[in-house]
């Protein structure tokens, strides 16, 4: 009866610390990098100019530093594979009814002075 | 006291600390402007000062909520902790209020971080106006620039 008091406080003690545990942390979500970002998204092939993402992305959702860093908010396109651009108004910038259901997929991307793709960022939100 | 009543007042403790516990240990989340969570705004971020470049915040963070003053301040949000869902779900039906909490990065005409800092505040709620809150968190960030600019 001892042993099962005991046990059933190790447990309850076990089950505090795995609930604090979990809430303790930030959920981070999935970044894509390398051969997978490229399926998704060709135009991120290093050294691609500005044009080549933006003909394929399309307007991006953001503009920063006269155009060197371009946002776009994404979602996969079931039919293709690849990722395509939320029209501009279903996003949670350009509407007042925020429609966060349509953006899958964050992307950051910045170019050097040449206007030539250096870095990127592609995180896939849900 | 019997035993049956000290098991149950155990446990209604067992359930009253477990909660302490959660609400504790939940982080206060800086979320980007997707809804994506960041980091908990109480530890050390990678952010420094006079070095840490607007392209690396983005790259990290992703998008933000408002892009204020020409691009020169970033403004991301974040959720506390002590607003739990159902306070969330209530706050605005009982009081007509909303809080909110603002994450806000300013650059310097290099692109290099000049300044980070916390705003939160609260907004009236409306079926008719939901833009209300948006419009005063909007000046409380123009606020929290001035200030800057006072420094």
């Amino acid at each position: 009866m001892l042993r099962l008091a005991i046990a059933l406080r190790a447990c309850g003690a076990l089950a505090l610390f795995l609930a604090s545990w979990g809430c303790a942390s930030v959920p981070q979500a999935t970044r894509i990098e390398g051969v997978e970002a490229l399926q998704l998204v060709p135009a991120l092939q290093a050294g691609n100019s500005r044009e080549a993402v933006v003909l394929e992305l399309g307007t991006p959702a953001r503009e920063l530093e006269s155009g060197r860093i371009l946002c776009f908010l994404l979602r996969r396109d079931a039919e293709r594979g690849t990722l395509v651009p939320v029209p501009r108004n279903v996003t949670p910038f350009e509407s007042d009814q925020l429609s966060w259901r349509w953006v899958e997929y964050d992307l950051v991307t910045v170019f050097d002075a040449d206007g030539l793709l250096e870095r990127f960022s592609l995180v896939q939100l849900w | 006291m019997g035993s049956r009543a000290r098991q149950v007042l155990l446990a209604l403790f067992a359930c009253a600390s477990s909660g302490c516990f959660v609400l504790v240990g939940q982080p206060d989340v800086v979320v980007s402007g997707t809804g994506r969570p960041l980091f908990d705004k109480r530890e050390d971020f990678f952010v420094d000062v006079g070095k840490t470049t607007r392209a690396e915040m983005l790259l990290q963070l992703g998008q933000p909520f408002w892009v204020a003053d020409d691009g020169a301040v970033l403004v991301y949000a974040y959720i506390r902790s002590t607003h739990n869902v159902v306070w969330m779900i209530i706050a605005p039906i009982v009081s007509g209020t909303v809080d909110f909490e603002l994450y806000l990065v300013q650059f310097d005409s290099a692109g290099q971080v000049s300044r980070t800092g916390f705003r939160s505040g609260k907004a009236t709620w409306s079926m008719s106006e939901s833009l209300d809150a948006r419009r005063i968190a909007a000046a409380a960030v123009a606020e929290w620039i001035r200030q800057g600019a006072a420094q």
